[in-house]
């Protein structure tokens, strides 16, 4: 991929959420007509020294030179995107067009999750909402765009927030909801694990640190393949063979969409349930409900790699011994949430693991992204990744922000059939203790710990209420310049 | 090309169109692809199908006239744990009522019927469905004229299924509740609990004084450990129906198989049919279905092809002289005795009267003509619990403390 077409795809598809840029403020605006929409485009692509980049360049995402101190992105939902161009984007329903009109330029044919929103799909993905949430009116999100900032702290960053929201009043648009977050020097940390240490890796933009492929690409018989960058870039070929583009393509192409959701975590539920006899934390059953560890002394090592690591055999680690938190910080690396340098805490497989032994089958992170779980030597898993760049506003709220380019196949897939149901793991209908969506009758989670004696946890539930959420189309740096009302 | 920017446009005027979406619909694991083949083709599709099946002598053959062989299907199809069963049928020629006044079929196509019952739906599983069979693929599907190979792109595979869907009129499960993998856990379960206890009151007879129950207890967890997941209780109104809680009779019990059958009609009977909605898909989870009343079924469905709608994204394909009716089901139990049954439903009856049969003197007679000219018999068929009946599964509930 040359870097022409990085500059064409907003940032945040490939910036960490781990590494300096560790605070971030998403605006949620509401938009009130195109004029507006028009000077607020005209806000975020001016790039003048002060204002945060919206793109990162090839230098910049391989870490070859600095990145910024702060980048911007923008995401607008179906509602906002119609406001634009009313004729040229308003969706029609299927029926109502003729075959004539699926050529370019026809009305849009977004698929349903963006184009009836995340409430809509409420029931679909088990969701429920509190009474009151300043997300929604109704079943109508507030806002019709998102702009989402990412910064250094440490240098400053907090006033580029400010001017942005500054700027942002001054285009006539209304910030209607407006989130903070920051996180440790550490990285992203939920219910004390560390977050997005597993990021897919993929074909066009992870050459330059090949040592991710192993546990980051798709597995395959031999080993690991890349995932193609069409399963998180519009226009770009993906696992299906495939480089669709909806239409509009000219605001589509390389765009993405991003999936937001709010949530807030009871952390002292939390620790009430690892609570042992002694009144300490039982790290090993945190670990297993997990998947991964999460006290420093075992560097939030993976259950099946750390296993590996202590036994030492299985793929000749190259890094050499474990040598503790401090290494593994180092080894989170400067973007994608995880190391540049060789990473032996995300390179494992669960095919000597398939009845749960070492990492229980109903653990989070083995749900989330079950490898070569399933069977097929892991070719089932390879349609149903993204790219996560959640944040946790330093207290209880954890923001979830996901990115891929089918939302149905991807994040829906994930959260209905993964997290809502166990049935995929020989699970019955047992739900992820941490993301699965709330019984409607209340009751809790038994989580099996499998094992030569197998433990049955009971899980009071939920561990995270969703708070509100949507979904955004994140057009591609052309499609942007189309919404401003550019000639291209 | 920028278009005009409409700025008088305003987010309160925005009008929203609420789309549903079809491939959502919990209805569509129950998924029927009828695909146009033609009469030249269909001898040869018996023959290529029992290839993909991977029946010792095709595969030998294959090995010997150094034909490439695709891996047998029933192998790869017992992976994929969330298909309660798969099947392809092929009508070499479309049935013929003799003595009736259906026209005479002049059309050079035939049709090749594949019914399959993924939970879930059956799109989340695409992927699966793809990695499973796709080297049978090209050989159960290969020489349709709208062909797209999952090798071409997976979503023009997923639109040439969307293209050879029939919607069903009604969907019948014996056990709607419970997933393929649900079962299985059952099943398993059940066994387990059975020899424990069998176990148990051996370790009893020799032992003195006998090991601790919890210590048993112990074992037995760890034995069940992999089928312990929450398991939705059965619904005591499908338990107590005849499909779900009697046991067929013995002598017309057989091995859960495949009953597939297309009944003539007219056109218009067809077009009606659907719009009366003479059957329901709110029948499904309950009682009410007429499949709910035989013994021994595990699934069914009931289908409309319209001939004038079927032809109408098949360019240069004329309609069929008659449209047919589709009645599919997973049974456990003797065909021409189920058939017999589930004719003399009342609903069943009325749509039998709406195809060119019209009025059947009996059940019996009924069951005789559509065995004898409408029985599309199955050129391969996947049941995933083939030995187990519907009795069985909710006897294992029952064990499993959800009954």
């Amino acid at each position: 991929v040359s870097s022409a077409l990085l500059e064409r795809i907003q940032a945040h598809v490939f910036r960490s959420a781990g590494h300096h840029l560790r605070a971030a403020r998403f605006f949620f605006v509401r938009i009130p007509d195109a004029a507006a929409g028009r000077r607020l485009l005209a806000l975020l692509l001016d790039r003048s020294e002060e204002s945060p980049p919206l793109t990162l360049s090839d230098a910049a995402v391989r870490a070859l030179e600095s990145p910024p101190k702060a980048v911007a992105a923008f995401g607008v939902t179906r509602e906002g995107l119609e406001l634009f161009d009313p004729v040229r984007f308003t969706y029609r329903p299927l029926e109502l067009r003729g075959d004539a009109e699926n050529g370019p330029g026809s009305p849009n044919d977004f698929a349903d999750p963006f184009v009836n929103g995340l409430f809509s799909r409420r029931e679909l993905l088990g969701d429920v909402y509190p009474e009151a949430t300043p997300f929604f009116d109704g079943e109508r999100p507030r806002f019709n765009a998102l702009v989402w900032l990412a910064f250094d702290p440490s240098d400053g960053g907090g006033g580029l927030g400010d001017d942005l929201e500054e700027g942002i009043a001054e285009t006539g648009c209304a910030i209607v909801v407006d989130e903070n977050a920051e996180t440790g020097p550490e990285g992203v940390r939920v219910f004390g694990y560390l977050d997005g240490r597993s990021q897919p890796y993929l074909s066009e933009f992870g050459s330059s640190s090949p040592e991710r492929l192993a546990g980051g690409g798709t597995p395959t018989p031999d080993g690991w393949q890349p995932v193609r960058a069409g399963e998180f870039v519009l226009g770009l070929l993906d696992e299906g063979g495939e480089a669709d583009v909806p239409q509009p393509a000219a605001v589509a192409r390389y765009g993405t969409f991003l999936v937001y959701r709010k949530y807030v975590v009871d952390e002292e539920a939390f620790e009430r349930l690892i609570q042992s006899v002694d009144g300490r934390p039982d790290e090993e059953l945190a670990a297993k409900l997990m998947g991964r560890h999460r006290v420093p002394e075992q560097g939030s090592a993976s259950l099946v790699a750390a296993a590996r690591h202590e036994g030492g055999g299985g793929g000749g680690d190259a890094d050499g011994p474990y040598v503790g938190f401090e290494d593994a910080v180092m080894r989170i690396g400067r973007f994608a949430g995880i190391g540049r340098q060789s990473d032996w805490h995300n390179d494992f497989r669960y095919e000597d693991d398939t009845a749960g032994f070492v990492c229980p089958l109903g653990a989070h992170i083995r749900r989330a992204n079950p490898r070569d779980g399933l069977g097929f030597d892991g070719s089932l898993t390879r349609r149903h990744r993204i790219i996560r760049r959640g944040t946790s506003d330093g207290g209880n709220g954890f923001h979830f922000v996901g990115i891929n380019a089918h939302i149905r196949d991807q994040f829906e897939f994930i959260q209905r059939l993964w997290f809502n149901t166990g049935e995929s793991f020989l699970l019955g209908t047992d739900r992820d203790i941490f993301a699965g969506s709330p019984r409607t009758d209340g009751t809790g989670e038994e989580f099996i710990v499998q094992g030569l004696e197998p433990r049955i946890v009971r899980v009071e539930r939920p561990l995270a209420e969703l708070q509100g959420g949507e979904y955004f189309l994140m057009p591609g740096m052309d499609g942007l310049r189309v919404l401003r009302g550019d000639d291209t | 090309v920028a278009g005009e920017i409409n700025s008088s446009r305003r987010v309160d005027d925005a009008v929203v169109t609420e789309r549903s979406d079809p491939l959502d619909d919990p209805f569509d694991g129950a998924v029927n692809l009828i695909t146009p083949i033609s009469r030249m083709r269909a001898a040869f599709r018996h023959a290529s199908h029992k290839h993909a099946l991977g029946s010792d002598a095709s595969l030998e053959l294959a090995r010997r006239l150094g034909l490439p062989s695709a891996r047998p299907l029933e192998h790869q199809l017992r992976r994929l744990s969330h298909l309660h069963y798969a099947r392809w049928s092929v009508s070499r020629r479309l049935p013929h009522l003799p003595r009736t006044e259906q026209p005479p079929e002049a059309s050079p196509f035939t049709l090749q019927l594949f019914t399959s019952y993924f939970d879930h739906g059956w799109r989340p599983y695409l992927g699966s469905f793809i990695e499973s069979i796709q080297d049978g693929m090209g050989l159960l599907w290969g020489d349709v004229p709208t062909w797209r190979s999952p090798s071409h792109g997976h979503r023009r595979f997923e639109n040439f299924v969307v293209d050879q869907q029939v919607p069903n009129l009604h969907v019948f499960s014996a056990y709607p509740q419970w997933t393929s993998n649900n079962v299985r856990a059952l099943l398993r379960y059940h066994q387990d609990r059975l020899s424990e206890d069998a176990v148990r009151v051996a370790l009893a007879a020799i032992f003195d004084p006998r090991p601790e129950d919890a210590e048993l207890e112990r074992g037995f967890t760890r034995r069940v450990q992999h089928v312990l997941g929450r398991v939705p209780a059965a619904d005591p109104a499908m338990a107590a129906t005849p499909a779900g809680g009697q046991p067929v009779p013995e002598p017309h019990r057989r091995p859960t198989h495949g009953a597939t059958f297309l009944i003539p009609m007219t056109t218009d009977q067809a077009e009606a049919v659907v719009t009366e909605t003479l059957l329901d898909h709110a029948t499904l989870l309950h009682d009410r279905s007429p499949f709910a009343t035989v013994e021994g079924t595990h699934f069914a469905r009931v289908a409309v092809i319209d001939s004038k709608k079927y032809v109408e994204h098949r360019p240069g394909m004329a309609p069929f002289a008659s449209s047919y009716l589709l009645i599919s089901a997973e049974i456990g139990a003797d065909t021409g005795w189920w058939l017999q049954r589930i004719a003399a439903q009342p609903t069943i009856t009325g749509l039998l009267e709406r195809t060119y049969l019209r009025r059947p003197a009996n059940p019996a007679s009924a069951a005789k003509h559509l065995r004898a000219h409408c029985e599309i018999r199955p050129t391969l068929e996947h049941i995933n619990y083939p030995h187990t009946g519907v009795v069985d599964i909710y006897e294992a509930s029952r064990t499993r403390g959800l009954l």
